[in-house]
């Protein structure tokens, strides 16, 4: 029993401090890339071309003093961030990183990974409303509001996933993808889902709730050191879940690019990696790239545009498939 | 005709050359040459006014809109190609969904021929274990009796009601430790 725990426990460690030091490094990666882009050099001080710049920025919000308004709710003041970084790091536990390698090989584990990203809602309404600061509050409610629009669509994309693969299973979906990756019979849907994972995870164009010109950093706005930390490690960490996601769905997972040598020689958690990456690439590239959408441009794209296009085309999915006899059951 | 005002002064510019407006009606350049015969060259008043007339054949056409160059293929091509791209890759999905049904089916189909055969196997694994239990009962139970009072059958039956009943699994392994 003691034997089984001590494995569960490492294997829960092999997956989760690789992540921690993924988010740290994505922190740099995205200020040199930034930086690049704008025709400058990133953090290049500390430690040979600024590698140690996550340690320094880690180093400081330790240190740093964590202070709590006095006007807030102390105690879902500090579950807020809590809640926040968890969320973000169980969505991992049914990602497969490669063939068998998975910490949880979930039978619903596509339904498990929206009730998680589903409740990181909870986590900014509880933190801009313990505030009790109307900036928070009204970027926590933004925040909410944007998360739960393009979560709709979200859902319905996956639901045309599933409906091609046939089965919530995540490792299934990636085997299902041997022939041809989902992003070519999907490829709209697949358009979709990266401009919604950007919306989902407030991140540039879609970061008006936490923007500081309008709404001063939103709902983490009176949160400092470790708790702003946490939110911060838990933002970086959706990201990549999201980018994890979204090579899960539709570039094939761990399968490679082409299958013959010397493609299928390299292991597939490169490949993995390699997809996750370009994920990463392209949250930065777009936020240096472009413009913030308004609040209620914002709201129109998820519910005007994007809810009606991936429920037709979920529509258009299932009738093909089922015209044809095509469908996995 | 001489201004009255003074050309330095005065704004008129039609009747007045440029270089009337410099003292002594000097270029700097000409300031140190020796040549102090020159005068003023001031156009006669008689003379055609000049103004500021486009060239013969006018100017050239200027594009003043936004230069969005049309390069890059038409908008038909892209739906063509995206909506081939699409209908390719839903064959290849039909086509691996179809080949996973026909796997599965062979596998149910390997089952069901396979069935037998392990049920016959399963059944005398059974029966090597029951001739063990009922020898081991009929030594146990020689000198007991049933109720009623017929010397006991090792095997008999738990039950009242006919039926064969087979054993549970612990009842197999309730000697192993």
């Amino acid at each position: 029993m003691i034997v089984l725990i001590i494995c569960i426990v490492l294997k829960i460690l092999v997956v989760v401090v690789p992540l921690l030091i993924s988010v740290a490094y994505f922190t740099i990666a995205e200020r040199k890339i930034m930086g690049i882009i704008q025709r400058r050099k990133g953090p290049n001080v500390i430690g040979f071309l600024g590698l140690l710049q996550p340690l320094a920025d880690g180093l400081k919000l330790f240190v740093k003093e964590t202070i709590f308004p006095s006007n807030s709710n102390i105690i879902i003041f500090l579950i807020a961030p809590m809640l926040t970084f968890i969320l973000s790091l169980i969505g991992w536990a049914v990602l497969p990183l490669s063939k068998q390698i998975v910490l949880s090989d979930l039978n619903i584990g596509v339904l498990y990974l929206f009730a998680t990203s589903s409740l990181s809602v909870y986590g900014i309404i509880m933190a801009g409303w313990s505030s009790n600061s109307k900036y928070p509050f009204l970027g926590a409610l933004r925040s909410a509001a944007q998360m739960i629009s393009y979560e709709v669509s979200i859902g319905f994309i996956i639901i045309n996933v599933c409906i091609c693969a046939g089965s919530f299973n995540l490792s299934f979906i990636v085997l299902a993808q041997n022939n041809v990756w989902f992003v070519v019979p999907l490829l709209p849907m697949f358009f979709i889902f990266c401009v919604s994972m950007l919306a989902e995870t407030n991140r540039h164009p879609f970061d008006l709730p936490e923007a500081e010109a309008e709404l001063v950093s939103g709902y983490n706005v009176e949160y400092s050191a470790m708790t702003f930390a946490l939110f911060f490690l838990g933002e970086y960490a959706n990201m990549l879940l999201m980018s994890a996601f979204v090579s899960i769905l539709f570039l094939g997972g761990w399968l490679p690019l082409v299958n013959l040598f010397p493609f299928n020689y390299l292991p597939g958690s490169l490949w993995f990696s390699l997809k996750l990456v370009l994920g990463v690439i392209f949250f930065i590239v777009t936020r240096a790239t472009l413009p913030r959408y308004r609040y209620d441009q914002l709201m129109y794209i998820g519910w005007k545009s994007f809810l009606p296009l991936s429920l037709g085309y979920l529509l258009l999915s299932v009738g093909i498939l089922i015209s044809f006899n095509w469908l996995p059951t | 005709m001489n201004c009255l005002i003074g050309s330095h002064f005065c704004p008129c510019s039609h009747h007045h050359s440029p270089r009337s407006r410099h003292s002594n009606s000097q270029l700097p350049s000409e300031k140190n040459s020796k040549n102090t015969s020159r005068k003023m060259s001031l156009r006669p008043s008689t003379a055609a006014a000049i103004q500021d007339m486009p060239p013969p054949g006018g100017y050239k056409k200027l594009d003043f809109a936004r230069y969005i160059p049309d390069r890059g293929p038409k908008g038909w091509q892209l739906w063509v190609g995206a909506t081939t791209l699409v209908m390719y890759g839903y064959y290849q999905v039909g086509k691996t969904n179809q080949a996973r049904i026909q796997q599965k089916m062979q596998e149910r189909k390997v089952r069901y021929a396979l069935a037998p055969l392990m049920q016959a196997e399963a059944d005398r694994e059974y029966m090597e274990r029951e001739l063990v239990n009922l020898r081991r009962e009929a030594e146990i139970m020689k000198d007991v009796t049933d109720l009623k009072g017929n010397p006991w059958v090792p095997g008999s039956s738990q039950y009242f009601g006919g039926q064969w009943m087979p054993r549970k699994v612990s009842y197999f392994m309730r000697h192993q430790g």
